[in-house]
């Protein structure tokens, strides 16, 4: 149902979709599920299972991340006034989860402007010292997009209801959408701060044809790397293998040693 | 984080559907406690009966909604480190904030003289993970203070001046020196745990035809508050 295209983007490393790995960020032997509003107009009550779990849920709001046990799950959309969820406006669908992984799943609208739900799953694996990642998902009633940073294209034709997602480096960038080939902003420019170790995720939500579309914002933390190395001397005056320097810390070492020096950051 | 999030209380729901071939209870939220939960069948039999599907109380506990507006997402304000003591080895350095160089490694300030926190990790103050802030051992002067690192002592006090003014407290835990080519960085940069203070510099040989030296010294402090 949805693919993830690698887009050339200007800055950072573009990854594929869906290689979400366990991340710590989820609660041991759970999975994460949040659940995204993005149906104009149209307040709900989400039914997970047959209970009332999100009660007066509006457009434009985000709710979770609830910790669900890994299996199948039926969620229902109904009414706000409804008394249980035998007449749904939305659904039942079928939401499928698994250990360690984190999802969400978007009510909006496709792209012919029918309510419909889709679960995404949100990628956790960790990104590269310093960069944060940008995932892009398109669940408006819309025609394909690009997506901007700072000017320059990012992702290119992205359609409803498709994700693309890239790594860049931590830092605000102004991101704006246009209809795909054209340089004219259909949403934004908006800031976004992208955060090392963080998912932020954006929705294109809304309908053209009624003129609201709008933007939506999520943040998942997934970790970025530790830094490849720490070098911190250019000189050679620390030097503690025999040339004369050695005569300055000499005494040093000696009471490094009597101070226990241990090896708790070494790889064993 | 957020401006005007509302909570909303979930009851429970039943809902899990525990497979056969699962061997030990279905997983649970932390902190709820089965009262009926029946035992599972064993799994050492290699035709796994069919198991009619079982429920179990299952408290979500509150559902936190709150508005996905791009002009919501409020990014915490960092309270960054300004300044570094460790008086009993009579160092006193201001410190920046640095991030990576292009190849990925930890930008480490001018000089020897301005240590520098790395930014994309905990803070000082933070309530979890390893705030490390290093600093060069030498400049073309000679040895810096962060070279009075290896006299450091276990239960050393050092302090940390934040952006805001206010100081947090460590004491030296422990110190390490170890070959870069051993040494875990992950470890090191570890962004969850306990919060430490992390004071990395080099040390060891110096190997002249490469422009580094061998090792890594890694000194530890904790929060004074939390040491036993």
């Amino acid at each position: 149902m949805r693919t993830s295209l690698i887009a050339g983007a200007a800055a950072g490393t573009l990854l594929a979709a869906g290689l979400a790995a366990p991340a710590l960020a989820v609660e041991d032997g759970m999975a994460e599920v949040s659940v995204l509003h993005g149906i104009p107009d149209t307040p709900v009550d989400v039914y997970v299972d047959g209970a009332n779990t999100i009660d007066d849920f509006q457009p434009g709001d985000l709710a979770g991340p609830l910790d669900l046990a890994p299996g199948t799950y039926e969620v229902a959309l109904t009414a706000t006034d409804a008394a249980d969820d035998s007449d749904p406006v939305l659904g039942p669908i079928e939401l499928t989860v698994e250990e360690g992984m984190s999802y969400t799943a978007v009510a909006h609208l496709d792209a012919d402007g029918a309510p419909t739900v889709t679960p995404f799953g949100n990628d956790l694996s960790e990104t590269a010292a310093g960069e944060g990642r940008l995932t892009v998902r398109h669940t408006a009633a819309a025609p394909a997009v690009d997506v901007w940073t700072d000017g320059e294209v990012l992702f290119e034709n992205l359609s409803n209801p498709d994700e693309m997602m890239g790594d860049v480096p931590a830092a605000t960038y102004g991101a704006a959408v246009s209809l795909t080939g054209e340089t004219d902003p259909v949403l934004g420019p908006t800031d976004v701060e992208i955060q090392a170790g963080v998912n932020t995720i954006v929705y294109a939500w809304g309908s053209a044809e009624d003129g609201n579309l709008d933007l939506a914002v999520q943040t998942v933390d997934v970790h970025s790397a530790a830094p490849s190395e720490v070098q911190a001397g250019s000189y050679g005056y620390a030097d503690q293998g025999g040339v004369p320097a050695i005569a300055l810390i000499g005494g040093a070492l000696a009471l490094a040693g009597a101070a226990g020096i241990g090896l708790r950051y070494a790889r064993r | 984080m957020l401006s005007h999030p509302r909570a909303l209380v979930v009851c429970a729901f039943l809902a899990v559907t525990v497979a056969g071939c699962a061997g030990g209870p279905a997983p649970v939220a932390s902190g709820v406690t089965l009262g009926t939960m029946p035992s599972q069948p064993s799994p050492s039999s290699s035709v796994v009966p069919p198991v009619d599907e079982v429920t179990a109380p299952h408290v979500l506990g509150d559902v936190e909604v709150r508005s996905a507006s791009p002009a919501e997402l409020d990014v915490a304000p960092v309270d960054q480190p300004v300044r570094l003591e460790v008086a009993g080895l009579d160092i006193d350095m201001p410190v920046v904030r640095v991030g990576v160089d292009e190849t990925g490694g930890m930008v480490i300030p001018e000089g020897a003289l301005t240590a520098g926190w790395y930014e994309f990790g905990p803070a000082p103050g933070d309530d979890a993970g390893n705030a490390v802030v290093a600093a060069h051992v030498d400049n073309a002067q000679g040895l810096g203070p962060f070279a009075r690192l290896l006299d450091v002592e276990v239960g050393e006090r050092v302090d940390v001046t934040t952006e805001s003014g206010a100081t947090i407290a460590y004491e030296v835990t422990d110190v390490e020196q170890t070959n870069k080519d051993e040494v875990d960085l992950t470890a090191v940069f570890e962004p969850d745990g306990p919060p430490s203070l992390v004071m990395v510099t080099c040390g060891g040989d110096w190997q002249a035809n490469i422009g580094h030296y061998a090792d890594n010294v890694i000194v530890t402090a904790i929060p004074v508050d939390d040491v036993p």
